[in-house]
């Protein structure tokens, strides 16, 4: 039953702030979420101890759904305790920060309440027993992030972006939706062991149906984590308030990597292949474009972009370890950025373009501390909790044997560390310009900072010092040149960026000019509108002006007609269009055919 | 027992023509709340619901007055007690109430017809009388294209009924019986039973309206009064949801069988169709009744699949939209009164309204099927049954919530956020009342969709059993 408290007290609080809220102040709206979310995150930590001694826990609740399997169950691993344990915690560190940095804000009901959802609807993602638990808990969030997205309704970017992110959401959820219906029809059961164990026995290579279905859960995936080509709403959801970022980024995201995770054994093998490639070229090409980018927010979506495609990497290529490593390492290591940032920005007047605001130097100390720690963990330093991770994934990729795969990782790791040591270089180190940071009381979101880049510093110490039990990976058996090698890859272009921005060097500005055709994602978002978007309007108007038209000029036609005709067999009655005597008559002559021709 | 459903609409009905006053709108609204818990009551107690012969009334035919229930139309008809009661409840400072709660509590009496009928000539007569009252109620109360909204109404569903009776007439004087669980027990040459399931279809298709047969319904939208619209997007496309699995599946089960691929085709296709159609509208009526469409034609899907898994996701479905339409409906009037039009207004209504804004994303999502509300549950089982079925079509209608997620969105967006609107207030106590006890319904069947089954299970045969 604790297992159940994990989920279901983030979802309570949820409601009964939705429906009871408008009583509390704003404080306490954001502690009672606080302590909801931190309350769930102590049952989970509970269980630590039980998973130690037996596999899994679980727990039935209730019965759901008219469909095999389909009922109100959780279950859990220690893997996965582990990544609900992230989630939780993460979204509980943001929701402290949020009291302060939202505590001139309105809405503040609606704003925890949503948050509350999400991450209530991510830890069933995590925890749920069948497919459509998975589904449910997916659109919950899905829901929750349209809400939180667009909270500020007047801003005018966040409103268009909450209804991207709507709509690009429905498609995920559309596909998944399709291919666990599709998986369904083929193994009889949504229950995600009984799916593993199916899958297994027929080695998952029978048919059509598994590969389109694992087609499909792969486009749901790549929607929710927001990997190529159905990225375009993270970049643009950074129009929403700080803290919105931040859950986007931490915790949202995380969606499809969790699927992916959890679907290992069912998906057909090929498909998970692919999830790998495209990871690996998202990872590299958001990078580019992280590098590209001078709005502060729009550097660090793009490369949360960039992290998650990592993950897909090493969930594609089986390195459970690996992902769930990089995907708890990265949730904590980009709240602390994000939030940070956050912070930056408010303090300077709400200028994120990097270029325009230049370094604010160390007059915000905390922020600056935990900012740094965020990066050199983000960038893969030891013994930050990067390299870990990033290591991992390299070792999958390379004992893989895919040469390709290994050389997108190095490639974009390289290229996250330089655009993760440009943007802390810009917004601290470079040369001042005209914006300075102003003193504002910011206690609580300073804690949430600090708890957050303790974290970033010591979770990739304490797990390789077997303090977390959340497994071991293939890091600990690469070959040692190995590792040298992506510390160089992650070494050498740091110190060049360092280099370059702190002291503002010519170089710099010649990579800031060679980048900017990267800042519009690659040309992907106007791909996008052109081969998508555009299309559909075009076909909506063919069919508004010129199906519907007709559909309704002929049904006006018959109309005409039929009371034209009445009007001839009525002889003077004009007054009335009596259809129905034309239809009789017309439907008489059928039933007298009808009659005769059936007696014969 | 079973005639009480009818009698009580009708005796409001004639009490409503009586010099009451005001006291019409709270007799009418009582009406459907005694209708929808007399039903509940009756299910819940395992009473009525059996057929009651009363007597020959064209004996020489074979027709016969028999009216019962069975869990289907039970369901059907404390969804159209509810929002009967709804609509009434909306129709506050409507002009000649006499006269228009009359009408109200007519139609309401027919549709209930509709449901307990277990004859099909008796079924005919209800399903054709309720177009009365409706036409009236859109002629003397809609807005300012009623009249030619009325006319392409009474064309399309004449024609339908039409060819109805013409079929009615066919199958039943050549049996020498209407009643529903005789004629099933008759098998009919398979070229007959399609001929016959074409001609009763057309008059459902026309109703629903099935895909291409919806001519009527963006103008009948737009001019009824949004009562007229929670019952006319509620309740009467149900009748026809219901007809086809209470009488086409059973009496022409080789017939339908036959069809199936031509009218899933049409299914799928038409709520494709709406919903890329909501996306082009800017009038909140017929973005409502494009999106509504849609819902519709996938409701359909689940009742030409004709498996237990489609029939049982249609019913829940029907409940689902006909809860969400109401809701719709009676948010889009709010919105009208607070813009002055049914655009979408200058935007920034959020601001002012957060109530509003709130109930609209609710319904919105319901209306989606996002887990959680009433859309969900439905909207899965009839998706899987598709899937079951013909992966094609499963996959075409998965994408259909996916639009009306864009319509839905685009709403939201230019309705509620921008710069802060100038004027608009919140709703108020009465308007919230009722949008939101019909959401807490949505939200209770979205949680326990059992319930619904159950409800279909406890009275009369099962879902599966409609089709041998």
């Amino acid at each position: 039953m604790t297992l159940a408290l994990v989920v279901a007290v983030p979802l309570a609080n949820a409601i009964a702030i939705a429906l009871l809220g408008g009583r509390l102040g704003r404080r306490t709206l954001g502690i009672v979420t606080t302590v909801a979310l931190v309350l769930s995150f102590g049952a989970g930590a509970s269980m630590i101890a039980t998973l130690r001694d037996r596999p899994t826990v679980d727990a039935f609740i209730a019965t759901w759904l008219p469909l095999p399997g389909a009922d109100l169950a959780l279950t859990v691993d220690s893997a996965m305790l582990a990544v609900a344990l992230a989630l939780s915690g993460v979204s509980a560190l943001i929701a402290l920060y949020s009291i302060g940095y939202l505590a001139r804000d309105r809405g503040l009901q609606r704003y925890f309440s949503a948050l509350s959802l999400l991450v209530a609807g991510m830890l069933l993602v995590t925890l749920g027993a069948n497919l459509l638990l998975v589904v449910a808990g997916w659109e919950l969030a899905g829901a929750a992030a349209y809400l939180l997205v667009g909270h500020h309704r007047e801003h005018t970017a966040a409103a268009a972006a909450a209804s991207q992110l709507f709509v690009i959401d429905r498609i995920g959820d559309a596909a998944l939706v399709a291919g666990t219906l599709l998986l369904v029809t083929e193994f009889h059961t949504v229950d995600l062991a009984q799916l593993s164990g199916v899958a297994l026995e027929h080695g998952s290579t029978i048919g059509g149906a598994p590969v389109i279905a694992s087609v499909l859960l792969l486009i749901g995936a790549l929607a929710k984590s927001a990997q190529a080509p159905l990225h375009g709403w993270l970049p643009d959801a950074t129009e929403a308030t700080t803290p919105v970022s931040a859950l986007l980024q931490t915790v949202a995201v995380t969606g499809g990597v969790v699927l992916l995770m959890r679907l290992r054994s069912v998906l057909v093998p090929d498909v998970l292949q692919a999830a790998a490639i495209i990871g690996g070229l998202t990872a590299f090409g958001a990078a580019l474009v992280a590098v590209g980018e001078r709005d502060v927010r729009r550097v660090l979506a793009w490369s949360t972009i960039s992290q998650v495609g990592l993950m897909f990497v090493a969930a594609g290529l089986g390195a459970l370890f690996a992902a769930r490593f990089q995907l708890i390492a990265h949730a904590v290591v980009k709240a602390v950025l994000v939030l940070g940032a956050g912070s930056v920005r408010r303090a300077t007047g709400d200028e994120s373009d990097l270029a325009r605001r230049g370094g604010i130097g160390w007059r915000m100390r905390w922020t600056a501390g935990a900012f740094g720690i965020g990066t050199l963990a983000l960038i893969g330093i030891p013994p930050a909790a990067g390299f870990f991770g990033i290591a991992a994934i390299v070792s999958a990729a390379f004992s893989d044997g895919d040469a390709l795969l290994t050389a997108l990782v190095l490639l974009a790791v390289a290229a996250s560390a330089f655009a993760g040591v440009r943007l802390f270089a810009l917004m601290f180190a470079a040369p001042p310009a005209a914006v300075r940071a102003t003193d504002a009381p910011r206690r609580l979101q300073d804690v949430s900072l600090v708890l957050l880049a303790f974290g970033a510093l010591a979770f990739g110490a304490a797990v390789s010092a077997g303090l977390l039990p959340i497994g071991s990976g293939p890091a600990d058996e690469a070959p040692v040149w190995l590792l040298g090698a992506t510390f160089a890859v992650v070494l050498a272009p740091s110190i060049a960026a360092w280099l370059g921005y702190r002291h503002g060097l010519p170089a710099a500005a010649r990579i800031e000019r060679a980048m900017r055709w990267a800042r519009g994602g690659l040309g992907l978002d106007a791909l996008y509108a052109r081969a998508v978007a555009d299309p559909f309007r075009a076909v909506a108007r063919e069919l508004d002006e010129g199906a519907e038209r007709a559909n309704d000029r002929a049904v006006g036609g018959l109309g005409t007609l039929a009371h034209r005709a009445s009007n001839v067999m009525g002889g003077v009655s004009r007054a009335s269009a009596r259809a129905e005597q034309a239809f009789l008559l017309a439907g008489a002559v059928v039933l007298l055919a009808f009659w005769t021709w059936s007696a014969r | 027992m079973v005639q009480v459903v009818v009698l009580i609409p009708l005796v409001v009905a004639v009490a409503c023509a009586l010099p009451i006053g005001s006291l019409a709108r709270v007799l009418a609204v009582l009406s459907g709340l005694l209708t929808a818990g007399c039903v509940a009551a009756a299910v819940w107690l395992g009473v009525g619901g059996g057929p009651v012969d009363l007597y020959y009334w064209a004996a020489p035919l074979g027709a016969q007055l028999a009216v019962g229930w069975d869990g289907w139309s039970a369901a059907m008809l404390l969804l159209s007690g509810v929002l009967f009661a709804a609509g009434a409840a909306a129709s506050g400072g409507i002009v000649r109430p006499r006269a228009y709660f009359a009408l109200w509590s007519l139609l309401q009496t027919a549709v209930a017809g509709v449901f307990v009928s277990r004859d099909l000539l008796l079924f005919f007569a209800a399903h054709d009388a309720l177009l009365v009252p409706l036409a009236l109620l859109l002629w003397g109360w809609g807005g300012a294209d009623r009249r030619a909204a009325t006319r392409r109404l009474a064309v399309m569903w004449l024609t339908g009924s039409a060819l109805l009776l013409t079929g009615i007439l066919a199958l039943g004087v050549g049996a020498h019986t209407f009643s529903f669980a005789t004629l099933a027990g008759y098998r009919l040459a398979e070229a007959s039973q399609v001929l016959l399931a074409l001609l009763f279809l057309s008059a459902f298709a026309m109703r629903l309206p099935l895909f291409p047969f919806h001519a009527w319904v963006a103008r009948t939208y737009v001019a009824a009064p949004a009562p007229v619209a929670i019952v006319l997007g509620g309740v009467l496309s149900k009748t026809a949801v219901y007809a086809i699995a209470r009488i086409c599946l059973p009496l022409f089960p080789r017939g339908m069988a036959d069809l199936e691929p031509y009218l899933l085709a049409l299914a799928t296709v038409g709520a494709l169709y709406g919903a890329i159609l909501a996306t082009r509208q800017r009038d909140t009526r017929r973005v409502i009744a494009y999106a509504s469409l849609a819902e519709i034609d996938l409701i359909a899907v689940g009742v030409f699949l004709a498996t237990p898994g489609g029939l049982e996701g249609a019913l829940i479905a029907s409940i689902s939209h006909g809860l969400v339409v109401a809701i719709l409906v009676l948010l889009g009037a709010a919105l009208a009164r607070r813009i002055g039009s049914f655009g979408f207004g200058p935007g920034g209504l959020g601001a002012r309204a957060p109530v509003l804004m709130a109930l609209f994303v609710l319904a919105i999502l319901g209306l989606i099927g996002v887990p959680g509300t009433s859309g969900a549950p439905g909207q899965l089982s009839i998706l899987a049954a598709a899937f079951a079925v013909s992966p094609g079509i499963g996959l075409i209608a998965s994408l259909v919530p996916v639009v009306i997620a864009v319509s839905g969105a685009g709403v939201l967006r230019a309705v509620f956020f921008g710069p802060p609107a100038v004027g608009g207030l919140d709703l108020g106590w009465r308007e919230r009342g009722l949008v939101v006890a019909l959401i807490a319904l949505a939200v209770v069947i979205g949680v326990v969709p059992r319930s619904v089954g159950d409800l279909a299970g406890r009275t009369g045969p099962a879902l599966s059993e409609l089709r041998q």
